[in-house]
């Protein structure tokens, strides 16, 4: 069978077709320019290139986050559309998920981060690259050094645009920490798609109507909304 | 494509409404389907952009799979996709625009780009099928004070608009210093209905032949009317000053309106927005008007607020004139009106 996926998590906008085991198209884009304006173009011009009908898609795929707010939002609109007009099934895939499983087999711990602002990371701790150890998590370079000692964890191995944003503070907490390669690890819809095929054959498909981004942060209104009920 | 649509899907994600609706042959609503999200921000006092923008991407597909089933359509039986591209909130906007991009393009038909002041203007259309162009149309809502010399389908001109604060966003503010709550429209226009015109509140005319408009003085002296008489110990009769705030943007609202139709020499007047729900805008508004022989229309109340079946009526008009959008439209937060 095969998947579109969709992955504007962050400033990447990519989109892919895969079948089970291979890539066969993908496109993406790194530039911080409009995903609102990019995504649509990517996908019509990546059917066009592999001469693809959308009757031969079986499944859409979606990355769900964490990451920017609006750029899941773009991403997740329109992959509900996509999947309503042509009546597929939608799979939803949490971003660290998908970047960790490019990094499969992996002896380490791989810890995928996606920038959270303010010095701080989302992430998740991968065993092997696939099987994940405690929570989600938004933390600075310390807690996350921290939180891996905890677990017993060992030989990190960083990947993800989280990295630029605490690398140096990684490394000093962490002098073992080992940073992957971007070529091989920016968060890209083919991980996605790949993913997204295994976990659906396993799981079968989401909500479409009421798949929502995971946003593990709150809203700034609703955290202050709570800071105030606690006060009172 | 320069045919007009005969079922066409609209949507609208603007501000806090989320809402899809079924239109055929440009004039015939046959669904609506409005979500409100106002509950939700009474809770934070006003409109939370980012919570709005969650909600809308929750609920845009229940929405849009109601005004269907609501109209007996089936997608695969549409013509053309109609959206709100802005002005608004571009969180919001960018889940209703990515949504019907999306969509389109999977179900291979056009869609139509539309700003969301036109949708409040072609309310009146939908509310009045037969009134006849040029008209003056008044929109006052919570984001736009704005007086339109609309003389046909494609052809407008804005005479004036707000240099400051919208009505609405002054009815709110208003009514949040009056501690009355939001959404402050109603509930200013629920108080003021048993209020007297007591105090005296500025009008800004502004230069004698300028059609816009200032809200932000009037708003001023409500506030430090109410902080003077605090300070003084005296009493605050809270529907006196709902009243008398009222009257005072009214009477500018009511005095420009009426100076343009006669400069215009219309013989109609349309009022859009949410603002035109006002009964006692209405009613101000009419006994100006009817006098010089001018005829007042305004939509039906649900036509008012923010609502998918206007942008499918402005829409349709649009598609004919071959206005469809590529697939790298995107949401604009803040646009002025073009035909
Ligand atoms: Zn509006």
């Amino acid at each position: 069978m095969k998947v579109l996926s969709i992955e504007s998590a962050t400033n990447v906008a990519s989109v892919a077709l895969c079948e089970e085991g291979m890539v066969q198209a993908e496109r993406f884009l790194n530039i911080r320019k409009n995903h609102s304006e990019k995504l649509l173009p990517l996908i019509d011009g990546m059917l066009a290139d592999a001469d693809m009908d959308a009757e031969e898609i079986g499944l859409l795929a979606v990355s769900v986050g964490p990451g920017s707010f609006t750029g899941l939002r773009i991403g997740m609109a329109t992959a509900k559309g996509l999947a309503y007009g042509w009546d597929l099934p939608l799979k939803g895939v949490n971003t660290l998920d998908a970047m960790a499983y490019a990094l499969r087999g992996d002896l380490g711990t791989v810890v995928p981060l996606i920038n959270a602002r303010r010095k701080e990371a989302f992430g998740g701790f991968f065993v092997g690259g696939d099987e994940r150890v405690g929570d989600y998590f938004v933390l600075n370079a310390q807690s996350i050094a921290e939180r891996l000692q905890e677990l017993g964890l060992m030989n990190p191995i960083f990947m993800g645009d989280g990295v630029h944003a605490i690398r140096a503070e990684l490394a000093e907490c962490m002098p073992e920490a080992r940073f992957a390669s971007p070529a091989s690890v920016d968060n890209r819809a083919a991980s996605v798609g790949l993913l997204a095929l295994e976990r659906y054959a396993l799981e079968g498909e989401d909500d479409l109507k009421g798949l929502s981004p995971t946003y593990i942060r709150a809203s700034q209104a609703e955290q202050n909304l709570k800071k105030a009920g606690a006060h009172e | 494509m320069t045919e007009k649509p005969k079922l066409l899907l609209a949507l609208e994600t603007s501000c806090d409404e989320t809402s899809a609706a079924v239109i055929e042959n440009g004039r015939i609503i046959r669904s609506n389907v409005i979500s409100s999200q106002i509950a939700i921000h009474q809770l934070y006092g006003g409109v939370v952009p980012e919570i709005a923008s969650r909600k809308h991407l929750e609920n845009v597909l229940e929405v849009v799979e109601m005004a269907l089933v609501e109209a007996g359509v089936d997608k695969k039986d549409l013509d053309c996709l109609a959206v709100t591209y802005g002005p608004g909130l571009v969180g919001a906007l960018l889940v209703g625009v990515s949504l019907a991009k999306s969509l389109a393009y999977a179900l291979k038909i056009p869609l139509v780009p539309v700003h969301h002041l036109l949708g409040h203007m072609y309310a009146n259309l939908l509310s009045h099928p037969d009134v006849e162009f040029p008209l003056i149309c008044t929109v006052v809502s919570g984001g736009h004070t704005s007086i339109i010399y609309w003389e046909d389908h494609g052809k407008m001109s804005i005479l004036g608009q707000t240099r400051d604060d919208a009505a609405g966003e002054a009815f709110d503010k208003v009514a949040r210093v009056l501690g009355l709550g939001y959404p402050g429209g109603p509930e200013i226009e629920k108080a003021a209905l048993v209020g007297a015109e007591n105090i005296k509140f500025p009008r800004a005319y502004l230069e004698a032949d300028s059609y816009d408009f200032s809200f932000s003085g009037l708003k001023s002296s409500v506030i430090n009317y109410l902080h003077k008489n605090k300070q003084n110990g005296q009493d605050i009769v809270v529907e006196d000053v709902a009243r008398s705030f009222q009257e005072a943007l009214m009477e500018v609202l009511v005095e420009k309106t009426l100076r343009a139709a006669k400069e215009k020499k219309v013989r109609t007047v349309a009022l859009a927005g949410g603002v035109a729900s006002n009964q006692a805008l209405r009613l101000r508004m009419k006994e100006r008007l009817e006098p010089e022989g001018i005829q007042l229309i305004f939509p039906e109340p649900v036509l008012c607020t923010d609502n998918a079946a206007m942008i499918g009526a402005a829409a349709y008009y649009l598609a004919g004139q071959g206005k469809v959008a590529g697939l790298d439209l995107n949401a604009v937060p803040s646009i002025p009106i073009h035909g």
